[in-house]
């Protein structure tokens, strides 16, 4: 009698979560098992559905969820904004008259504020370009392309060491310098 | 701190060292001639057989020496890592000796295709996604002497200990540790080939031990026939030519640092072993810039500063905020790279080293106006 392996196994088995003997025993045994190898393409499809949802930036909600919630919203009493914005076209002149008059009152703290300066990714090219001489350092990588906005006295790139570019793109924090 | 005086056994690295580099700048009388493909091209005559344990200052003299006399094709990983990530290259690594190397990227996707063509000071990056090809000079990576001031700033910090064979990319390689004068640490591992001293593994390490980043020949192959194409630098047809940014050789010190138009700040606080190896001022935005650049031979930290009321600029970044002293200061990681920026007495300030946050706070907050 053919002995089948039961889902947790399976399941174990796709999370590479068995131990090396097992794993091998469950391989040989997938190999000619069309019922275990069945269980474990729906435990491996149902993984990467889980998977997708997962990923998508947009989570649909299932309908009875959505009625409910709009049942809820209809039975609501209006909140005090909920009012206030009945109020709304009443209330849009003087609100925007109050708002240009601080505006304009207020401007002359607004200067204060630091306009945009050079660009980081300047500082980092530098750094890195100075560090290129080390002949024990990390070697020359792709370009890192200041941006055209920044007018550097006879720039636009750099011959910067390995991968600084990409690795701002998807490193923890510095996000894209091209 | 310790200084980077110049002791006996410094001078002796020096002159061996400056032999080293200095003869092998004269271009090899037989570059393009056939050779067999598997004999190293110029195999460096000494060193053979260094016992675990021993000073291997000798084994980084020939390092930083090799590439300037032996040709090889090889294909290179490496690995830098940050806070929460790592990120890897893959690329094909053609060098002639003495001074010409193209470097064609395999991995990420993102990358490939595109190659740097550098021969000396210069380097042509072929970006073939943008249809362009940049242009760049680097004085200081084709100064022999900087390399030799390099070489002798190591010795004084690190000392270079072989600490056992082993084989990489199938070859036989010494392992020598730079190992911290002051902390005993271990900063940097470099794996040596035994028979051309070129570097085909080095590793860099971060004060508590981590990797801060790693380089590394999945294969290498020592030839002299390379074709003369590999290392072409025609513009392609219908690529645009960038004038990329031009990098004057810093000033060497105890030269006066160049006059920036304000009173410049060092910090009083610096690592042991680090100085102030150059400096150098570049206006940009109409502002000068004032670039301080400090060394311990193995790692680098660059102090920027200029007179102005303008902010660094964080636009496409995730700058983090943080706070020293009285200040509020931001800063952003590029792998190991942190960049620490703030601003005081009218003076902008941005710090940038493979240093662990809390130290560049402390140097920091000894930059006083």
């Amino acid at each position: 009698m053919t002995t089948h392996y039961d889902r947790d196994t399976l399941t174990d088995y796709l999370h590479g979560a068995l131990e090396p003997d097992a794993d091998a025993a469950v391989f040989a045994h997938l190999e000619s098992c069309t019922s275990c190898s069945a269980v474990f393409e729906d435990e491996a499809a149902f993984g990467e559905a889980l998977r997708t949802a997962a990923r998508a930036e947009e989570l649909e909600f299932p309908s009875m969820v959505k009625a409910r919630v709009w049942d809820a919203i209809r039975h609501q009493k209006p909140s005090w904004t909920e009012r206030l914005r009945a109020w709304g076209p009443r209330l849009a002149v003087p609100v925007a008259a109050v708002v240009a008059i601080a505006a304009y009152l207020g401007a002359p703290a607004l200067h204060g504020l630091p306009q945009a300066g050079v660009e980081a990714s300047y500082f980092l090219d530098e750094h890195n370009a100075a560090a290129q001489q080390n002949p024990f350092g990390p070697g020359i990588g792709p370009a890192i392309y200041t941006p055209d906005t920044q007018d550097v006295t006879s720039v636009s790139s750099a011959a910067s060491y390995i991968d600084t570019a990409e690795a701002a793109t998807i490193d923890d924090a510095t996000g894209a310098v091209r | 701190m310790r200084s980077a005086s110049l002791t006996l056994p410094a001078l002796a690295l020096i002159a061996l060292s400056a032999s080293a580099v200095l003869a092998a700048t004269t271009p090899p009388p037989h570059r393009a001639a056939p050779l067999h493909a598997v004999q190293p091209a110029r195999p460096a005559p000494v060193l053979a057989g260094v016992p675990a344990g021993t000073d291997a200052r000798p084994l980084i003299v020939a390092a930083a020496a090799a590439p300037k006399h032996v040709s090889f094709v090889g294909q290179m990983s490496s690995i830098r890592s940050g806070q929460t990530r790592a990120f890897a290259v893959v690329a094909k690594v053609e060098h002639r000796a003495p001074d010409e190397t193209r470097r064609t990227y395999l991995a990420p996707r993102v990358l490939y295709g595109e190659f740097v063509i550098s021969r000396g000071a210069m380097s042509w990056d072929v970006d073939a996604a943008h249809k362009r090809v940049v242009v760049s000079e680097n004085k200081a990576v084709a100064d022999p002497v900087a390399i030799v001031d390099d070489i002798a700033l190591l010795d004084s910090n690190y000392r270079a200990v072989r600490t056992a064979t082993e084989g990489v990319a199938e070859r036989k390689t010494d392992v020598v540790d730079l190992v911290s004068r002051y902390t005993g640490e271990r900063a940097m591992r470099l794996w040596i080939d035994t028979e051309t001293h070129v570097v085909l593994a080095k590793e860099a390490y971060h004060s508590d031990g981590s990797l801060a980043w790693r380089t590394r020949f999945d294969d290498i192959r020592f030839t002299d026939v390379i074709p003369d194409t590999i290392f072409t630098t025609d513009i392609p047809k219908g690529y645009a030519t960038v004038k990329g940014r031009s990098y004057q050789q810093p000033q060497a010190l105890p030269s006066a640092v160049p006059d920036a138009g304000f009173k410049p700040v060092t910090p009083k606080y610096l690592p042991d072993g680090f100085t102030l190896v150059g400096a150098d001022v570049t206006q940009i935005k109409g502002v000068r810039n004032l670039h301080l650049i400090y060394s311990d031979g193995i790692r680098n930290m660059s102090l920027f500063e200029s007179a102005t009321d303008r902010a660094i600029d964080f636009t496409g970044m995730s700058p983090k905020a943080t706070h020293f002293e009285d200040h509020d200061a931001q800063y952003v990681r590029d792998g190991p790279t942190t960049l620490l920026a703030w601003r005081e007495h009218h003076l902008a300030f941005a710090l940038v080293g493979d240093l662990d946050l809390k130290e560049l706070q402390q140097i920091a907050t000894s930059v006083i106006p």
